[in-house]
Formats: C-alpha cells, structure tokens, sequence
C-alpha cells in the first residue's frame, strides 16, 4: 500500500493535471481514503483558486524593496541556523512562507514570481576588479520632501503667485542625502532617495532659469505654464520613492527644458513616450 | 503553476553544482560591430566567485527581462536561442562579505524575468563600503525578449537585440548596439552612446554627453542638461535634440515631411543635412551661418530661413541657440 510520504511530493504534479492514467489514479484512490493527505490536497487547491481568482497586480517598486529587506532579515536568521537546516532552507520555495507577510498583492507576486534567491554557488577562479567609487554627481542635491512639491523654495530660486511657480518646488531634508559610507546596505538604501534629489536639483535648477523668463511671458501664457507645471509637480509628489519619482521628476525636466529654451508651454507630450507614460 | 515549478526545478539544479559555464545549445549571437566588454580584469586582493546559470522557458517563453545591479555592470547579448544564460562576478573584501551579496532570479509565469542584486545587512555584520565590493551580470537573452535594465555606477551595456530596452543608470554609461524597437535611456551622469538602433529612441541625461550613430527609427528625442549631443548617420522621420548648456552636432538625412529641430540655451548648434527634396530651414542664434546656401530671409518673429528645392513635401529643420551660434550645411 502506498505510503503518504510517498504521494505528498506528487501532489503538485497531481492537482496540475499533470498525472495520468495509473500514476494519477493510485493518487486519486489515496486521497479518498487518507484525510491527512486530502486536507493537505485540498488547500493547495484553494491556494491556487485564490491565486486565479486574484487581479494581475502591477507590484510597485518598493514591494520588491520590500522583499528583498525581508528576505535578507530571513537569511541572517537563517545564518544562525545548524548548517544542515540551511542546506534544507535554502531552496524552499517562498509562496507560503511570503502569503502571510505581504498580503493579497505581495502574495500574487511571490505565487506569479517564484521568487528564489540565487546564492553563490562554484568559486571562481578568476576574479574580478573592485567597483570603482559610487555615484559620482557634482549637481547640487537637494531632497524630494512630497509635501512641499507645490510650495516654494527657500533655498535655490525666488517664487512667484499662483498655484505653482517656477522657484524650486523640492524641499530639503539632509536625511535622505546624507551619504551612508559605513556599509554597502546602508548605502544602497539611500540610493533612491539620492537619485531623486540629483533629478530635483536640476528641476530647480531649470526652474530658477526659467523665473525671468517667465515674468516677460502675458498672463494666458504663464497660467498655462503654472497649470502644467504643478500636474508635474503633484505627479513627482505622488510618486513613490524610487523609479516612479524619478520618472516624473524626469518628465518635469523635460517639460522646464522645453519651456526655456523651445517656448513649447502647452505639453511636452512631443516626446517620444505615450501620453501617460512621459520619461 | 506548473511552467513556475518547471522553472523552479531547472534553476535549483544549476545551482546544485551543474550549471554549465557556458549555455547549452545556445547559437552565436548574429554578426555586428557592436563589441561588448570582457569579463573585468583579475584582483589579486580580496575574495571572488563567479557562476554561471541556464534558465529554460517551459511553456510561455522569455519575453520580458528587468535587471537591476546596483552594485556593478550589466551586460545584455541577444542571441538566438530561447533560453537565458546568466553569468555573475562578485568581488568583496573577504568570504564574509562574498556571502552578503546576493543575485535573486524571478521567472514568471508571464514571460518575464527579473534580476536582481543586493547586499545583505544585519547587525551582526561587519560594515564593508559599497566601492569595496561588485556583482557584475553578463547575461545571454533570447533576442526577441524586451531589457529593463538599471544599474547606478556600474555599466549598462545591451546589444543585438529585437524589442527594444529601457535602460537606467545614475552616474555609470550606457551603451546600446544593434537594437530594434524603441529605447529609452536616462542616465544623471553616464555617458550614453547608441549606435545601430532601429527603432524609436528617447534618451535622457543630466550631466553627460550623449552620442548617437546610425539611428533610424521613426522618431529620435534625446535631451541633456548639461552636456553634448553629437550625432551621426541619423535618419529618422523626427529629431528632436535639445541641451540646456551643451553643444549639438548632428549629421542627418532629412526626409519628405520630416522634422528636424535642435535647441539649445547656451551651447552652439551644427547640424549638416543630406537631403533628399525640398527642406525649409528656418534658425534662431547669437550667430546664424547658412554657408553657401545664401543669405536667409529675416521672418518678422526674428527668424532665418531659407527653402531649398521643391515646397511639395518638403521637410522643416529648426535650428535654435539663444547665447550660441547656428550652422547650417547641406551635404551633397
């Protein structure tokens, strides 16, 4: 008679529809009569039906952050486990474990991802060079602080009525700048956050440029401006962290850029991308 | 599920020791000039390990690859072959640090798979400046498959490919070769070449030059704060160059009803056009120079143009430098 042990690993091949003929009717005929195994059958299935059922989630950035933070967090646990049990853990696949943690959305990416960490495996025998010095970038860099995106500056440029104006819209907060030069994590945890600012500094830039201009323009034209400039500006301010912000602090760019050196108020929507997807 | 479990299986006994360092029944990729750097030179401080891994398509195939190294180069070769063939380089000061930089591979049920390089934290780790180590990604992907790729100081190199890419970096370069479909590119301070792209291309830098040769999709944009815009061998319908402190030389064929416009605030505009019907040019500057072509006519919005050959179609060139000067040539 066939053991449990023995139809657990086929459960998988079984509930795909993968097994056929005998192998999959000795299966079937186990799970009549074990209810250990049919209860362990029937949540699988409801995990799948759930994940069907689930919409296909478009995953930000930082649920991937997300992820990773975890997962490390896991592994330095796992760290200080017997080696045996490493080996054991290492390659578990992390659906399940993950469901609870991330909820219906990190749950769908981890079923739809399979996620697996690749650890290092075959030691080279040629090695290569260092990395050379991190982001090198000489703009000044302030930070993105959201709630200010649409107040003006103290710092880079002067500010004009209404809604938007043109004077550096992207407050500073010397914590998300700071370079962390004490541990490679810590530093890659900021790199988002300095990026952004790099992004903002030149907005700021380009919009304190823009200030004299701006004045010489007759009212129709830099209301039209203004409006323009803070559907950017809330796009940049609702952005999260990461590469969506940097890709509306792009598009603001390019807008500013448009607007002083090509007078082209009405829309940067001439560029390449789609309307709705602005670089 | 089955095509993940499939995947899974495939991954797992790569990593078991079986991988081979080079893909298995992988063609060579097709000819071209576009030459993607070696492996980086040997260290002869510090540990090192590399490892190759196959990842084969079961079912649904690779469509859609998203890389993000933050901690060194990446290298994207299409070829034509279905499978994905990864090649990883690490460098750290020591095996303790080795074991914190991780490589996570995600194949999807929907074609695509994401790469991804972090280091590890804890409290019990000692603290390792991020210079002092490297993960660097050599990547074979089957040509057909669309590259979102990021890195920040590290390069970001992409070649033979037919979807196209969107390409990201901070301060590293990019480099983009024999590429169809459309490209994004937007780097702060990575100097960016493309060569060989035959599809729309939109590039975006800060503070870096930015080079194009033998472009000819439909439409070219490429902007750039402060840095150059050279280009060369450009035939798209549309160009659209801009820098705000930079100069900009391109060499272009215009076509019927095409456009063509470069601006700039303070760097000089040089643009030599091969032309092929009538084209109207029409250039702002602190100095405007038509050449041989003439003496253009003064429009009372403070323009220069001048029409060459037939007005039937004839495309439009708009030359702009408000602090720079404007050349104009005709290569015949």
């Amino acid at each position: 008679m066939i053991r449990c042990e023995e139809i657990e690993p086929q459960l998988t091949a079984y509930l795909d529809g993968e097994l056929e003929g005998p192998a999959g009717s000795v299966v079937r005929g186990h799970l009549r009569g074990c209810e250990a195994c049919r209860a362990i059958a029937t949540d699988e299935a409801a995990l799948r039906d759930g994940l069907r059922a689930l919409p296909a989630a478009d995953v930000p950035a930082s649920m991937w952050a997300g992820v990773q933070a975890r997962l490390a967090a896991a592994e330095v646990a796992d760290a200080e486990r017997p080696s045996w049990r490493r080996a054991v853990a290492r390659w578990t696949p992390s659906v399940r474990r993950l469901a609870p943690t991330f909820g219906a959305v990190g749950l769908a990416a981890a079923a739809a991802a399979a996620l697996i960490v690749w650890r290092a495996h075959g030691r080279a025998e040629d090695a290569v060079a260092p990395a050379p010095p991190g982001v090198a970038i000489t703009v000044p860099i302030p930070a993105l602080s959201p709630d200010t995106a649409l107040a003006p500056s103290d710092r880079t440029a002067p500010s004009f009525g209404g809604a938007a104006g043109v004077g550096g819209a992207h407050g500073s907060d010397p914590r998300l700048v700071a370079p962390s030069d004490d541990d490679v994590t810590a530093d890659l945890a900021h790199e988002a956050a300095r990026t952004s600012a790099a992004y903002a500094a030149t907005a700021d830039n380009l919009a304190a440029q823009l200030a004299d201009v701006r004045s010489g323009w007759p009212a129709d034209r830099r209301q039209q401006f203004d409006a323009r400039l803070a559907d950017l500006r809330i796009a940049v301010a609702g952005a999260g962290e990461g590469r969506g912000r940097q890709r509306a602090l792009r598009a603001e760019i390019r807008y500013l850029q448009g607007a002083l050196i090509r007078d082209e108020i009405a829309s940067n929507d001439r560029v390449l991308a789609a309307p709705g997807r602005l670089r | 599920m089955s095509r993940i479990a499939t995947s899974l299986v495939l991954v797992l006994t790569a990593a078991a020791g079986r991988a081979s360092a080079e893909p298995k029944a992988v063609a060579p990729a097709a000819k071209s000039d576009c030459t993607l750097p070696a492996a980086a030179l040997a260290s002869k401080t510090g540990a090192s390990e590399s490892s190759g891994l196959d990842l084969s398509p079961s079912g649904h195939p690779f469509t859609h690859l998203v890389v993000d190294n933050p901690l060194g180069n990446v290298t994207v070769e299409g070829y034509d072959g279905v499978a994905i063939h990864i090649e990883t380089r690490k460098h750290a000061p020591d095996d303790d640090t080795l074991e914190r930089l991780r490589v996570s591979l995600i194949p999807s049920a929907d074609g695509t798979v994401r790469i991804t390089s972090t280091a590890d934290g804890g409290r019990e780790v000692r603290p390792v400046a991020r210079g002092a180590v490297r993960v660097d990604l050599f990547i074979r992907a089957p040509r057909n498959a669309h590259v979102e790729a990021a890195a920040s100081a590290g390069k970001l190199d992409i070649a033979n490919l037919d979807a196209g890419g969107d390409l990201d970096t901070a301060s590293g370069p990019i480099s983009v070769c024999n590429v169809s479909g459309e490209v994004f590119t937007h780097s702060l301070t990575g100097a960016t070449r493309l060569q060989q792209v035959f599809g729309s291309v939109d590039a975006q830098a800060v503070q870096a030059d930015v080079d194009l040769d033998t472009i000819t999709g439909e439409r070219l944009v490429a902007t750039v704060d402060r840095g150059s815009i050279a280009g060369r061998r450009v035939r798209s319908r549309t160009v659209q160059l801009t820098t705000t402190d930079g100069r900009i030389r391109l060499e272009a064929e215009v076509a019927l009803h095409g456009r063509i416009s470069a601006a700039s605030l303070g760097g000089d505009v040089d643009v030599r056009l091969h032309r092929h019907g009538g084209v109207v040019v029409r250039a702002q500057g602190a100095k405007v120079d038509f050449g041989a072509l003439g003496v253009p006519a003064v429009l009372a919005d403070g323009w220069r143009q001048i029409a060459l050959g037939a007005a039937d179609a004839a495309a439009m060139v708009e030359l702009r430098s408000q602090h720079g000067n404007v050349q104009f040539v005709i290569v015949e």
